[in-house]
């Protein structure tokens, strides 16, 4: 497997530790991975953006216009990050609203042929009473999307293994209902 | 076959890793992006394999330097680590130590922000590995980073020289699955022999160092023109060759693939960029028709390339002079030079187009703010409502730099520089009889990193001004690294005390109080007191503690005693607590025509009560 993932949004959306779930994963599947984070005064609050590549890369950044798969917690960064994503590439949002993006974005997408999905992440974690487990429920939902090469089950037993014990059981729900689709 | 246990690591854990594996004995370090997580990941391993590591953050990086400088002279294999303007600060002991030698291994670990992405410059370390006359290696991936500390500790003993590794921040911040290596056990007890000559040179004496200094380096080229650090990848088409080191040179190898012409032209990289292995570099470039140098942040391989006539990158304008060689730019700088010599560039998404559509959304620009509940924010809204537009606020290196945004930051020159700066300006001012009110604000890491001097220097001379200490009992913008005035030390467990309050009274400061930022409205009549004291005839510099801990690091007492707020509807949407102090948790909600507190990320401080001077804002 060769595949390019990037993960966007701001500070405090738990973008580093989903990435470190994919991570994990595609290293006990044998994979090599290489990827890079934001850090420093590019967290106070700024855009935060996580570059992941499993299998055979030497760098730890990916080019815009070649990844496969965004994932953003956030819309505004969705629109900033939305270059990555390659001609056929795949598009997960949390956003409160389904239809939300610009007319001229949608032509983009269309003529790139990327096929973009949203969620109401946020608002799902909220009603399970985990907001800060908003990013698990987008990565449920994503699952239930065909053409992402993870399955539900590694990705759930690799959530329970990285998951801090007090905060486990919050991001198993999240991420099944995302992954049920529940709004 | 035995299980091999790997890990995904973060480029500065392989370092951390790289040195136990290397039996390195003592790591002496001061935090600073991208170098920060380096020091806590050899702590981790430590702890993990009960050694007997001495790990210690220094109050700077100069004393670092020199504390590890000292293990190594008795022997041990020894360590320091900052980021690339930390090296500024060690320069001295730098230059100087490349003369004397060492006895131990002894590795510079200085870790570049091209970008910059959390930097006051782009500058390049292995600038100063030419300047010091010093070797550097220059690691393309987390896991080579780890394999050089051996290398670097095996090339400084061999030639009794530190030796400067420089990971670049994309390999810094860049994860990677890392095999473990074992941790040997290396013997080396303290033995310092004593050899005036060498450890106590005079100036007759540092000539001949300087010659044998001038030796080792054309030995190292030698070794280098040999070492399997550096990597020649065959090429069938010549017309276009690369020479590339680190972040630089795997990017270009990605790049290229992505172009679908993975093996097509010949590649020499470079991880010993200096001294440079100049046959090696030479008999390249004379199996090519052109070369293309990529390395940053500078032109320090390519500055040493004898013969330039083939060769292509900053200094032909191939290569753009500043910012980092991200893909993109790697891209489009191979793209130009694949369409002259007629090869298809691969395929390629309009982004222009994406990029004008996004522009024209005009989305909020989200620059860095303080948190909700910072400390600083209610310190820098006190001062800059108390002193006003016509006060001059020099400030210094961390978070609240970003008292930028509340108009309480007027410079930011480098660590410690608030209280010099705040210094000349008074005296510029003072020398034409001009009273302006000059305002300093400085973190308490900084003040103990490069503050204490300057204050010393400007009571002496009489400077009169007010300085802010700006104490979160903690180095918070580099990840929370505890300071010498909280007695931690780096491994945890609890040293000594040195306090700043005793400092900044050793220094014959007058006025000094110590004063909760929290207690918005006492804390501005502490202000006025200050700015009454530096301007009474008896006066000098009045220091206000701005005590209060980092909400990140310590929400305990915010979690004791929160103070709700709430919005009330007769706010007229002034935007005032908008401006003026810019909590992120206060928002305008355009539908309601009021701002409202956005619940999920305030943080209880209640500080907004006594900012809404029209009482809108209140406890709920």
């Amino acid at each position: 497997m060769n595949l390019q993932l990037i993960l966007s949004g701001v500070g405090g959306q738990g973008i580093l530790f989903s990435t470190r779930i994919f991570t994990t994963l595609a290293l006990e599947q044998g994979y090599n991975v290489i990827g890079s984070e934001t850090h420093g005064m590019a967290q106070r609050g700024g855009s935060v953006i996580s570059h992941l590549k499993i299998g055979d890369y030497s760098s730890p950044l990916i080019r815009r216009g070649t990844a496969d798969i965004l994932f953003s917690f956030d819309r505004d960064e969705a629109y900033r990050t939305l270059g990555f994503l390659k001609k056929g590439g795949l598009c997960f949002v949390n956003s409160p609203k389904e239809d939300f993006w610009a007319p001229g974005i949608k032509g983009y997408l269309e003529k790139n042929e990327i096929r973009a999905y949203s969620f109401p992440a946020d608002k799902v974690a909220l009603a399970l009473g985990a907001p800060r487990s908003a990013n698990l429920a987008l990565i449920g939902y994503a699952l239930s999307v065909p053409d992402v090469p993870f399955t539900y089950e590694d990705v759930k037993e690799t959530i329970v293994r990285v998951s801090p014990p007090r905060f486990r059981d919050v991001n198993l729900k999240a991420f099944d209902t995302g992954y049920r689709g529940e709004k | 076959m035995t299980e091999v246990r790997q890990e995904v690591l973060l480029g500065n854990e392989a370092v951390a890793r790289g040195l136990v594996e290397a039996g390195c004995h003592v790591v002496a370090s001061y935090p600073g992006t991208p170098s920060s997580e380096i020091l806590p990941g050899v702590v981790r391993f430590k702890k993990e394999l009960g050694l007997n590591t001495h790990v210690e953050w220094s109050i700077n990086e100069k004393v670092a330097y020199e504390v590890a400088l000292a293990a190594s002279y008795t022997g041990k294999r020894a360590a320091v680590i900052m980021k690339q303007v930390g090296l500024n600060v060690a320069a001295d002991p730098l230059m100087s130590s490349a003369y004397t030698g060492v006895k131990g291994g002894f590795v510079v670990i200085s870790c570049d922000d091209p970008g910059p992405h959390s930097s006051q410059t782009e500058q390049d370390t292995r600038f100063f590995a030419m300047f010091a006359k010093v070797p550097a290696l220059d690691p393309s991936s987390p896991r080579e980073a780890r394999d050089m500390v051996k290398a670097a500790f095996e090339l400084s003993e061999k030639y009794s020289i530190p030796v400067i590794l420089r990971p670049a921040i994309r390999i810094c911040h860049a994860r990677q699955n890392i095999d473990f290596r074992p941790v040997p056990e290396l013997e080396r007890p303290a033995a310092f022999e004593k050899d005036p000559g060498r450890w106590a040179a005079t100036p007759r004496f540092r000539y001949v160092l300087h010659k044998e200094l001038n030796e080792k380096l054309k030995a190292i080229e030698a070794d280098f023109a040999q070492s399997e650090l550096n990597v020649r990848h065959e090429g069938q088409d010549n017309r276009l060759g690369f020479i590339a080191g680190g972040a630089s040179y795997s990017i270009l190898t990605d790049t290229l693939r992505e172009m679908g012409l993975e093996g097509r032209f010949p590649i020499l990289k470079i991880s010993t960029p200096h001294p440079l292995p100049q046959q090696l570099v030479a008999d390249f470039i004379a199996g090519c028709e052109r070369v293309l140098v990529l390395e940053e942040p500078d032109a320090v391989i390519e500055l040493q390339i004898q013969d330039k006539s083939k060769v292509l990158g900053r200094f032909t304008g191939t290569v753009p002079a500043a910012g980092e060689l991200v893909p993109e730019v790697t891209y489009g700088v191979l793209a130009g030079l694949m369409e002259e010599l007629g090869l298809p560039v691969g395929p390629y998404l309009d982004l222009e187009e994406l990029d004008r559509l996004v522009a024209e959304l005009e989305l909020p620009v989200r620059r860095p703010r303080l948190c909700p509940g910072c400390p600083h924010r209610a310190a820098f809204y006190a001062l800059r409502r108390t002193l006003g537009a016509k006060a001059i606020y020099p400030s210094d290196i961390g978070c609240y730099t970003l008292g930028l945004n509340l108009k309480a930051v007027d410079t930011c020159l480098d660590m410690g520089g608030a209280v010099t700066i705040a210094s000349g300006l008074y005296q510029a001012y003072h020398q034409d009889g001009q009273d302006v009110v000059v305002a300093a604000t400085i973190g308490d890491s900084t003040f103990l990193h490069a503050g204490i001097p300057p204050l010393a220097s400007a009571v002496h001379n009489q400077a009169r001004f007010i300085l802010v200490i700006l104490d979160n009992s903690i180095t918070a913008m580099t990840g929370m690294q505890p300071t010498a005035d909280s007695g931690l030390l780096a491994d945890g467990r609890m040293g000594n005390r040195v306090a700043i309050k005793d400092l900044v009274q050793a220094c014959g400061v007058k006025f000094i109080e110590e004063m909760d930022p929290y207690r918005v409205k006492d804390f501005q009549a502490l202000v006025k007191r200050a700015r009454d004291y530096i301007r009474q005839e008896d006066g000098g510099i009045a220091v206000i503690i701005s005590k209060r801990p980092c909400v990140l690091y310590d929400p305990t007492p915010l979690r004791e005693n929160p103070v709700r707020v709430t919005v009330t509807e007769e706010c007229d949407a002034c935007k005032y607590c908008l401006t003026a102090f810019e909590c992120p948790a206060l928002v305008l909600d355009e539908d309601l025509g009021r701002v409202v507190i956005d619940r999920r990320i305030c943080a209880d401080c209640g500080v907004c009560i006594d900012v809404c001077y029209k009482g809108f804002i209140v406890p709920a």
